[in-house]
């Protein structure tokens, strides 16, 4: 009975329980929890004003939040400070490598960030980049809000849109409690040795005793105990100074009673020596001291002998100035030592000319001159002329008591007088005793200088007999094609009696000028002298054998005529590099040494026949300039003295070039003023500027100008600490250190206003982490369940029609026990 | 147009002959308990149990029809529509839009396609964003707003910067979106590949371009009154261009160049001005094969730009300040215009104008070290020494505001911003021995310039123009945009309620019909 009751009304409420599945499909309730994925993406903010404690807390705390995440949910995290760095990217939640690393205490950190700066809007604009359009996605921001790099401000998501954007800031407590340096005052250059204040300003929120302590590069210097109420500042004064050249460190640091360092400070300055010259000569000064002094300039004055003597006087030095000084009167290592001061530090070089410099001061191929701008040798052809020696080889010039012999000494002068050999000159060598030992035929040689260095076979004995010796050196210098003849002649002076009479006349005859090297203070000159006089040259007597080849490659170069001793005009060839009034007249120089200007030089002023008065020659670091016929000494121009020497000093600081720059967040914006030799700005088309890291890698960048005379730059400078900069801008150079702040990032930077707008626009939300779950329950979108509505509705449908025709089909089936019951009609 | 969202479904139609057959079986009838045998002959036995009819029953198409409707609403049928999804349109209003090419600009072409495009399609909405300038957008409703065409007509007149477009996820995923650019710009590349658009309209073919990217000016350090000038130009464009670069400066050409430059190339060009009388100096260029000649004119407005600060001084601030004010060429003493108030009787006010206070009132203390700044920007300080005096008015100072500098613990400058940027100097700057010394003009120019937020010696006047933004030169744009055509230019609008309801109706007429007493055959 109970079946038929339910066969009775199965239609009866069947059809309407379909019309009302039916009804439902039209309505189509959410009815199951959401399982839309959700993209969610970490920007966590490392810059240093955030510090990584706030990261690593939030950190933490996002495990129990991607665990109430929907499945198939997708997690990327992005650290940035200077700029975003992708950590993660997008890894689905169940990912077991994501979940080991969410384990972990600490987020992580394989990318490097310069967290001195923080760029929110870069990373937020990199951020939305990298959503996929058409997921649901979240944003997870952890920061301060407190950039420092003015980037501009991001597109921000709808309010309503299908991005959530929260934003979570540190809470108050992890601002700096404690005290933190506010300022330092320190000069930028200071001079060696001088005491220079420098002044700090501390400020704390809280009361306490602190220590200051500061290190000048790297060395304790003060330890200063710090004592402040709440919320108060002070001023602490430190005296410094540092004597070596170059830049100097000062760190400061606060630290805790407990020893802990609390805050922390870098600041640089350099220690620089300008206007230091140095004076080599045998006289005092014979610039214009007073005025040089006046306008800063320290002069020191050396000997030669002096300056051999201390190696490390170029070290203190900004110009070095050798008055007429013999090149042989600088020690080989003194030259050495100038030519690194010059070449590799920037020093200056001026060099005067006078009787003995230059030409007459044997610099011809010697280091000194390979230093300068001109070659000590005329730039017209010279007359070639015949160069025979003639050395004395008696026994006398072999004394055993002697560190080198008399005659080795003489070989050797002869060598070294190959430097003052021309191209076509002719030479030759005779060595003589009683006996005359032709060692090399007077002719010219390819190779002075190698032809005259050889080792002679000579075997030194006996007395000394001229006459032989000099009739043979007649007969081949009367012979020789040049028309200047000379006769050098190296003895000890111990001639025998010997008829010379004859010699004089054939001597005249030929031309031939004798020059004799009387060595020690035992020679005979009776009879040399009578032959020199006669022949128009000189008898030197050289009292100590270690003078020799100096005097003898002097007198050489003098008798090659390079001094000379005649008032010159001066004219100008090429605009001076260094502005001077244009009212100045120059006034005729009083002799000077003939030259000629080599080809990676510049002549500014000249003889009317072209021998150059001021040549300059620009080495790596430094500028070197020849003055051949001592332009200082005779120029009544202390401006030009003092622009010429402004201009070859150390290129610390160059009135011409000026580079300034601004310290920004991970860049230098760097400005360049260049000003031509006229005064005007320069016309350049390009700057060279090279900088070089902290970290001691060089960059070369070429600046192209923005303005008359103005090159600027942004240069990514990501490393805190001291970079170097040398710039060039035609010839112009200048040294520059720059400073890259540490700390620039503090918590004292304001939060970016258009963070604090879209807050107030609806833009960003709240990133608590309740406010974060509230967001995902919130917009957990039920799914829609017209489907199984529908579905529903089919099958009781068809339900019905079965139970409606069930006895028909029952019937169809095989019977047992005689078929269906009686209610079949 | 009418699709099927999830046409498997329909599958289920194969079951529609099981429901005919269904029906070829008699429905259970009810239970009549009969007296007698015979009297249950008289039913009518059609269809008798057992004995399927030849025919089915008529009602099983109706229900056919129901089940049909039911599977066909599993199926998700839709309509396709256009016209009411928003269409968002995103607009390169950048220089390059704004080169003549046949009469009109680029730009003016690109809208004009637009105009056309949304004539046919009379979206809900359309949503004009500007590329240069991201918070320029428009709304307009074309289909009650008449005047929209001229609305659209009008939108660019000037460039509005180089494209800033939107990361694309930030895109309405349910809008159209449609780009107007001539592609030009290498920056829309990348965004292309990625941005949810339905449409590109590119316009643009010429390629010829000089542009006027630099012009300089500076006073010559010797000759304040002549100056140094360069200008640089530029060839954006494909092919070697020929132009006459002219300067004018008080109507008259004081340079001119003949130029040819090959593509790519650039030239920088010095000149001399006289700046005797400062007017507005200009650069223009003419070329003849140039289409884009909003790139071709730069101009210098010295006469604002060399003018000296104004300065009005209020109270007596002595002779010191005056010499100072007379002998410093960026200031003069002014009482029309200020841009600078310098105020030493503590009267003066400013709401907008900056304003320099010196105070010298309350007494005099002497400070025992040197003072110390409390800026941190800039490596270099003025160096104030121990032994100066300043006004006991400092004590009475209210907190607010920033110490610039201070001595001994106490501020002797005093910075606040509001309403207007003030420095308090508190430092007696009328004492002789500071007064005459080279730190006294250094102190007060700086602190103008603090004011100021600008050098005050600097007089280098520049200006110039991106030169990217002259690239005229239209790219071949990515296909990837192309391809995302067909997926958002129309929207799906579901109606699978249609069925529902249908069978809802049929479902009613079924159950009436079921409740009818069954006919008997025969009587």
């Amino acid at each position: 009975m109970r079946e038929g009751a339910f066969h009775r009304l199965f239609p009866l409420f069947g059809y309407p329980l379909v019309a009302l599945f039916l009804l439902f499909a039209w309505w189509n309730p959410d009815l199951l929890p959401a399982d839309e994925p959700l993209d969610l993406l970490v920007v966590m903010d490392e810059s240093e004003s955030v510090g990584r404690q706030f990261s690593d807390q939030s950190w933490q705390g996002l495990k129990p939040l991607l665990a109430d995440l929907p499945a198939n949910s997708r997690f990327s995290l992005i650290r940035f400070a200077d700029r975003p760095q992708t950590e993660i990217t997008w890894k689905p939640i169940s990912d077991s490598e994501l979940q080991q690393q969410l384990q972990q205490p600490a987020l992580p950190r394989t990318l490097s960030l310069d967290n001195n700066t923080s760029a929110i809007g870069t990373a937020l604009e990199q951020t939305t980049n990298q959503l996929v359009p058409s997921h649901r996605s979240a944003i997870l921001l952890f920061s301060d809000g407190r950039e420092n790099s003015d980037t501009s401000p991001p597109a921000l998501p709808d309010a309503e849109g299908n991005i959530a954007l929260y934003w979570s800031a540190p809470p108050a407590r992890y601002a700096a409690g404690h005290p933190v340096i506010e300022s330092i005052n320190l000069p930028e250059r200071v001079k060696p040795v001088m005491t220079f204040p420098v002044s700090i300003a501390i400020t704390s929120p809280t009361a306490g005793e602190n220590q200051l302590i500061a290190k000048l590069d790297g060395h304790p210097l003060t330890e200063t105990p710090l004592r402040f109420t709440a919320r108060s500042s002070l001023v602490h004064h430190l005296q410094l100074s540092a004597a070596t050249t170059g830049p100097h460190l000062l760190e400061l640091t606060i630290f805790d009673p407990n020893g802990d360092p609390l805050d922390s400070r870098e600041r640089y300055f350099e220690v620089v020596r300008e206007h230091q010259l140095l004076y080599i000569s045998h006289h005092p000064p014979s610039l214009p001291v007073q005025q040089l002094q006046q306008s800063g300039w320290e002069i020191t004055r050396l000997s030669p002998r002096q300056l051999n003597s201390r190696p490390d006087s170029f070290k203190d030095t900004s110009l070095v100035l050798i008055d007429d000084i013999p090149a042989d009167e600088l020690a080989p290592e003194t030259v050495t030592a100038l030519t690194g001061a010059v070449e590799q530090q920037g020093v200056g070089l001026i060099v005067l000319g006078g009787p003995n410099a230059f030409g007459s001061g044997a610099y011809r191929h010697s280091a000194l001159e390979r230093l300068l701008p001109v070659e000590a040798e005329s730039a017209r052809p010279e007359a070639a002329a015949a160069f025979l020696f003639l050395v004395d080889k008696s026994g006398s010039m072999d004394s055993a008591t002697l560190p080198q012999s008399r005659l080795a000494t003489a070989f050797r002068a002869v060598a070294e007088s190959a430097g003052s050999m021309r191209a076509g000159d002719h030479i030759g060598l005779i060595a003589f005793d009683r006996e005359v030992q032709p060692l090399l035929p007077l002719q010219a040689h390819a190779d002075p200088l190698s032809t005259l260095s050889q080792r002679w076979k000579v075997n030194p004995s006996g007395g000394t007999r001229l006459t032989p010796a000099l009739t043979t050196a007649i007969g081949q210098l009367a012979t020789a094609t040049p028309e200047k003849r000379f006769l050098i002649l190296v003895t000890d002076g111990f001639v025998q009696g010997e008829a010379i009479e004859s010699l004089i006349g054939k001597m005249q005859t030929a031309g031939i000028k004798l020059i004799v090297l009387a060595v020690g203070e035992d020679a005979d000159l009776s009879v040399l002298q009578q032959l020199a006089a006669a022949t128009g040259g000189q008898v030197l007597q050289v009292a100590e054998t270690a003078e020799l080849p100096r005097f003898m490659r002097h007198e050489l170069e003098q008798q090659r005529q390079s001094w000379q001793p005649t008032a010159v005009k001066i004219q100008s060839v090429s605009p001076l590099p260094f502005s001077i009034p244009k009212e100045t007249a120059w006034q005729p120089v009083n002799g000077y040494q003939v030259t000629r200007t080599k080809s990676n030089s510049t002549a500014y002023l000249s003889t009317p026949n072209g021998d150059p008065l001021l040549a300059v020659r620009k080495t790596t670091a430094g500028r070197v300039a020849a003055l051949p016929g001592g332009l200082l000494r005779t120029v009544d121009n202390t401006h030009f003295t003092q622009s010429l020497l402004a201009w070859l000093d150390k290129q610390g600081h160059n009135p011409h070039l000026q580079l300034d720059y601004r310290s920004m967040a991970g860049e230098l914006q760097i400005n360049i003023d260049a000003l031509d030799s006229d005064g005007r700005w320069s016309d350049a088309r390009a700057a060279e500027l090279i900088l070089e890291t902290p970290a001691g890698i060089r960059w070369q960048h070429h600046l192209t100008p923005s303005a008359p005379g103005r090159f600027e730059a942004i240069i990514k400078a990501p490393l805190s600490g001291l970079y170097q900069a040398w710039v060039r801008v035609g010839g112009e150079r200048t040294h520059r250190l720059l400073q890259q702040a540490r700390n620039s990032e503090t918590i004292e930077t304001p939060v970016v206003p258009w963070l604090l707008t879209g807050v107030d626009q609806g833009s960003i939300r709240n990133g608590s982490k309740a406010a974060f779950t509230k967001f995902l329950k919130s917009t957990s979108r039920g799914s829609p369940s017209r489907k199984i509505w529908l579905l529903l509705a089919l099958l009781l449908f068809f339900s019905i029609l079965l139970h409606e025709r069930r006895a028909g089909i029952f019937a169809t089936l095989p019977q047992k026990n005689g078929g269906d019951h009686n209610e079949s009609t | 147009m009418i699709g099927l969202g999830a046409p498997l479904w329909l599958l289920l139609l194969s079951g529609l002959p099981l429901l005919r057959w269904l029906h070829r079986f008699q429905r259970q009838g009810r239970i009549r308990p009969t007296a007698a045998l015979f009297l249950w002959r008289r039913i009518q036995t059609e269809g008798a149990a057992g004995n399927a009819p030849a025919k089915p029953d008529p009602r099983w198409r109706l229900r056919a029809v129901i089940a049909t409707l039911l599977v066909l609403a599993l199926s998700d049928p839709y309509r396709e529509t256009i016209n009411g999804i928003p269409m968002e349109v995103w607009l390169d209003d950048s220089l390059s839009q704004f080169t003549q090419e046949g009469g009109k600009t680029r730009l003016q072409r690109g809208i004009d396609r637009l105009i056309q495009r949304v004539e046919k399609e009379r979206p809900a909405s359309l949503i004009l964003h500007s590329l240069g300038n991201p918070t320029v957008t428009w709304i307009i409703d074309p289909q009650s707003n008449s005047d929209w065409i001229s609305e659209l007509e009008q939108w660019g007149n000037d460039p509005r910067g180089e494209p800033h477009p939107p990361a694309p996820a930030l895109m309405h995923r349910n809008n159209r979106h449609i780009l107007l650019t001539d592609g030009a710009d290498t920056r829309l590349s990348h965004w292309l590949k990625s941005a949810p658009l339905s449409e590109i309209i590119q316009t643009g073919s010429s390629n010829g371009n000089l542009s006027l990217t630099r012009l300089a000016i500076r006073p010559s350090p010797d000759t304040p009154s002549a100056a140094q000038g360069l200008v640089e130009l530029r060839n954006s464009g494909e092919s070697e261009m020929n132009a006459r670069l002219i300067v004018i400066q008080r109507g008259r050409e004081i340079e001119s160049w003949l130029v040819k430059l090959p593509p790519g190339e650039r030239k920088l060009l010095d000149f001399a001005a006289d700046l005797s009388y400062p007017t507005d100096l200009i650069a223009r260029l003419h070329a003849a094969d140039d289409s884009l000649p909003l790139d071709n004119e730069l101009r210098l407005p010295l006469s604002s730009a060399l003018k000296p600060i104004a300065v009005k001084v209020t109270g007596e601030c002595g002779l010191y300040l005056s010499a100072f004010l007379q002998s410093h060429p960026g200031l003069e003493q002014s009482e029309r215009n200020p841009g600078i108030f310098i105020d030493c009787d503590n009267i003066q006010t400013s709401a907008d104008t900056p304003l320099l206070r010196l105070h010298n009132g309350g007494g005099h203390q002497t400070t025992h070290s040197p003072g110390h700044w409390h800026v941190k920007e800039g490596g270099q300080h003025l160096s104030i020494h121990q032994g100066l005096t300043f006004s006991r008015e400092e004590a009475d100072a209210t907190s607010s505001g920033v110490t610039l500098l201070s001595a001994d613990g106490h501020s002797l400058i005093r910075e606040t911003r509001t309403p207007a940027q003030t420095i308090d100097v508190y430092l007696d700057l009328q004492q002789p021995g500071f007064a005459h010394s080279p730190e006294y003009p250094l102190l007060l120019s700086a602190l103008i310039e603090r004011l100021l937020q600008r050098p005050l010696a600097e007089s280098l006047i520049s200006t110039s123009r991106d030169p990217d933004a002259s690239r005229i030169t239209p790219l071949a744009l990515p296909e990837a945009s192309n391809r995302l055509v067909a997926d958002h230019s129309k929207q799906q609008v579901s109606i699978t309620s249609l069925p529902i309801i249908a069978a809802l109706l049929l479902l009613l007429i079924d159950m009436l019909w079921g409740f009818q007493p069954q006919r008997r055959s025969g009587g």
